[in-house]
């Protein structure tokens, strides 16, 4: 048996709220009329506009180990790339794809190699092209976890069945319905990892899945069952963090910038698993997930299999629409997630809750006062940072002393916001401050690139001197004119810049996964990998 | 103040500034009534005189700023800073000088730096000081309670129904160069002593102490760290030197030390905020208290500790940046 090591800060005591989404089995969602596909971190589109796909077909491009790729849900028309509503903090709209379903249910002639027949080189390109991120909320590539171990690499393998916030129960639903395959998967990606364990956490408030894991791992019969221990964890918020989890489970904490494997470990959500699990067995991709619908405004909260691209309206509607007035249509859960800006926001693979509230319950704030630096905020931070002094100069814009104080640390958990006392908004300022200090980087970035084009100007300009002068001496001796044929290399020194640029990006954020933020909006701008 | 933007979490928790602040009144009852018990009734309107003072000149200057009066008045920050103020003031202390001190707190020491959570001084002790600096004489005299027999207790002869505080005859002692035992011993207002007047107050702050640390309103980190500072540094120097010095039990049961360990120190806004900085700034209260009462001008040297160790909590915080997760 393993023994818990706790995690710095965190909250206990938070309403959990599962039992109002989990009396009903997953449900499949009706194909809805349009689904919105948005485009904004993709290369290329493999198919054009007014092209009929088929189920399974792969709609973009990306860069290697993106895995910002679309699969078509299911069958139809692409119609047209519009500007849409994009599920992000901002609200922003990106470029999406628009596909309408024609009612067919054909589909790709999926191949698979089976855990059996797949080597770890393989697993990782199967999972790079069924375009697994990670589930759990941070969105994190799947093929970029696993490229970080080789095989017997690593010691640890943890499946994340925490659910990483109150009122959210996918993963506990998952857990439930689909026990034996988690398990089975599970047991498949040790033994190809050649890991010595594998844990599956869950936390206490989830005793259904809990049992029926226990049951799956003792009728599973074919695994070496020893080397699978299922991990009950105290509820204590934020535990299904994946840097909490792993400094719960091991003891041990990631080093700041680096991954979970520079310690041998890989921690994988549930939900990733599965579609890992689908991708080798049956060569599917990842093209719908379970969401739960929740919220005291919602008629029947549930949990639902979506397809990528179904618009929450048409999630909400499925599960009998709005029965109260909302401030806001939540996408996530109450400590991280984001009010959307359109009910047409569509769901991603990021997309694990939708929260509904009554108005009242956000309506009724209490007022901001200043911070009194009571420092509730410094003993619930799981990152351990100083809240109050990131607030202080998030709000002055002093982005240095911000960044001294660790502000790219910070996991926005919401913890410190939960407890202090005037009621600021916290985690707000963090994401002003951290997208501004981002666009500061760009511009610098864009800066030196201006300085490569500026110092090429005068070079070129240089040796269009030199060649004038050549071509005047030789005018004087030979009489004839030479061409000027001084093209500027633009083109390559622009692509040395942009090089430099991104190795800047990416030693930047390297942190943690904001290179996908900064790449793509349409991913949550968490960095607490969750996945 | 308008609400936030709709920006996650979207649940919070059941703290507000009111809340803390109110906790403070309620934990500062056992000290009123000792007071009370001590001196009767006349605590109560210099505690009146006092909170009405301040809220006026709350009301005054938050107009002035042109601020919202409501909400900030109902805050309680500004009964708290004059409550703390007045009960640090012994109860014969003049109208005056309870209103000098009171307005100097809230508009030199909380206003001029910017209103709450921005001042730099513990806004009750900057008050405190300027009335203790301008008016030393009716502040370092203490009533003796009507409930003693003057000089049939204590044993001696008292011509007067105001008495120099322990820690006053103490200095006054080593200035004669008289041993701490001998000058202490004559009077009634003894410390830790059966029946000390300062005992009981010091027990009385203890008490809402202790309601404090219950209700999670302060941390333990400041009162044990100033308190295990000031004790050692008693226990040490009594020790070395046990004529001259008073010893770590009296040191921490009179004057000033249990009303600063809890309810002065532990002021968040003024203190030093990271974990391991609020031991520092707190152990660096207790050594100077200690500092200025062996050594310094005045018999207690809680306020002047409190400000100068204000000072350093900036400095303090940026060292003591906390290690981040990873690091
Ligand atoms: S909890 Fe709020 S008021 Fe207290 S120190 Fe943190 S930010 Fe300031
Ligand atoms: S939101 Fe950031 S600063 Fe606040 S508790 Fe979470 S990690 Fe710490």
């Amino acid at each position: 048996m393993i023994r818990l090591h706790g995690f710095r800060g965190g909250l206990t005591g938070l309403p959990g709220n599962k039992e109002v989404s989990t009396s009903m089995p997953v449900q499949r969602l009706a194909i809805p009329e349009r689904l919105y596909l948005p485009i904004s971190g993709v290369d290329s589109l493999t198919a054009s506009i007014g092209d009929r796909v088929i189920g399974g077909q792969q709609l973009t491009n990306s860069a290697p180990g993106n895995s910002a790729i679309w699969h078509a849900p299911v069958a139809g028309r692409l119609v047209e790339v519009v500007d849409h509503p994009a599920p992000h903090v901002s609200g922003q709209s990106v470029p999406t794809l628009v596909l309408e379903p024609d009612g067919s249910d054909e589909m790709v002639d999926y191949t698979a190699l089976g855990w059996s027949g797949v080597s770890f080189e393989e697993l990782f390109a199967v999972v790079e092209a069924a375009g697994i991120i990670g589930m759990g909320g941070a969105g994190f590539p799947t093929c970029l976890k696993l490229s970080g171990a080789g095989s017997g690499m690593l010691s640890t393998l943890i499946i994340n069945g925490v659910e990483c916030e109150p009122e959210i129960s996918c993963d506990d639903m998952l857990m439930r319905e689909q026990s034996d395959k988690v398990v089975a998967a599970t047991a498949k990606l040790a033994a190809l990892l050649q890991v010595d364990k594998a844990y599956i956490a869950v936390e206490d408030d989830c005793p259904q899945a809990l049992s029926r894991l226990a049951a799956s791992i003792q009728s599973v019969k074919e695994i070496a069952v020893s080397a699978i221990e299922l991990v009950k964890l105290p509820i204590r918020y934020p535990s299904g963090s994946e840097k909490q989890l792993i400094e719960n489970l091991l003891g041990k904490q990631v080093p700041k910038g680096g991954f979970p494997s520079d310690i041998g470990v890989l921690c994988l959500n549930v939900a990733t698993l599965c579609a890992v699990d689908d991708a080798v067995t049956q060569g599917i991709p990842l093209m719908s997930r379970i969401v739960t619908v929740t919220g005291d405004a919602v008629a029947k909260p549930q949990n639902r299999r979506v397809l990528f691209g179904t618009a929450v309206a048409d999630l909400l509607s499925s599960c009998g629409g709005l029965i109260a007035e909302v401030d806001d249509l939540v996408m996530g859960g109450p400590m991280m997630g984001f009010a959307l800006s359109s009910p047409l926001t569509p769901i991603v693979k990021t997309s694990n809750c939708i929260l509904v509230q009554r108005a009242p319950v956000l309506g009724k704030r209490r007022p901001i006062m200043p911070c009194i630096r009571c420092g509730d905020c410094v003993d619930v931070c799981p990152a351990g940072l100083l809240p109050q002094q990131l607030y202080w100069f998030a709000k002055s814009g002093e982005h240095d002393k911000a960044e001294r104080h660790n502000l790219f640390d910070c996991i926005e958990c919401g913890a410190c916001a939960y407890v202090c006392p005037s009621q600021l908004p916290l985690v707000h300022y963090y994401r002003v401050a951290k997208s501004e200090i981002r666009t500061q980087w760009a511009q610098l970035i864009k800066a030196d690139g201006a300085r490569e084009r500026m110092q090429a100007r005068d070079e070129r300009l240089e040796r269009r001197e030199q060649e004038a002068a050549e071509r005047r001496l030789r005018k004087r001796s030979q009489r004839k004119i030479s061409t000027d044929n001084a093209e500027p290399p633009m083109s390559a020194e622009v692509k040395a810049a942009m090089a430099r640029a991104k190795k800047l990006q990416q030693a930047g954020a390297s942190e943690t996964s904001e290179k996908s933020v900064l790449a793509d909006k349409s991913t949550t701008p968490t960095e607490s990998a969750r996945d | 103040m308008a609400s936030g933007p709709h920006s996650s979490p979207y649940l919070h928790g059941s703290a507000t500034v009111s809340r803390v602040m109110f906790t403070v009144l309620v934990a500062l009852v056992p000290v009123v009534a000792a007071y009370f018990w001590l001196w009767g009734v006349s605590i109560l309107s210099q505690l009146a005189l006092a909170a009405i003072t301040a809220l006026i000149a709350e009301a005054t200057i938050l107009v002035l700023r042109k601020l919202p009066v409501r909400v900030a008045l109902l805050d309680g920050s500004a009964l708290v800073t004059a409550l703390l103020l007045a009960l640090c003031l012994p109860p014969s202390a003049p109208p005056w000088v309870v209103v000098i001190g009171v307005l100097f707190a809230i508009v030199v020491a909380k206003h001029l730096y910017g209103g709450l959570g921005y001042n730099l001084f513990n806004p009750a002790m900057a008050g405190y000081l300027v009335v203790l600096i301008a008016f030393p004489a009716q502040l370092t005299l203490w009533p003796v309670p009507d409930m003693y027999d003057i000089g049939a207790e204590a044993g001696v002869v008292v011509d007067s129904t105001t008495m120099a505080t322990p820690l006053d005859r103490l200095r006054t002692g080593r200035l004669q160069g008289k041993p701490a035992a001998e000058a202490m011993a004559a009077s009634p207002l003894l410390g830790i002593f059966p029946n000390g007047v300062t005992t009981i107050l010091a027990l009385a702050w203890t008490a809402g102490g202790l309601l404090l640390l219950a209700t999670r309103t302060i941390h333990w980190r400041i009162p044990l760290a100033l308190l295990l500072s000031l004790g050692l540094f008693a226990g040490i120097c009594g020790w070395l030197n046990p004529t001259d010095h008073a010893g770590w039990l009296f040191h921490l049961f009179s004057g000033g030390t249990m009303a600063a360990a809890f309810f002065i120190a532990t002021d968040p806004v003024s203190a030093a905020t990271t974990p391991r900085g609020q031991i520092i700034y707190a152990a660096g209260i207790g050594l100077l208290i200690y500092l200025i009462r062996g050594w310094g001008g005045y018999p207690d040297g809680v306020a002047f500790a409190v400000l100068l160790m204000n000072i350093a909590a900036p400095l303090i915080d940026y060292f003591t940046i906390p290690r981040a997760y990873g690091e």
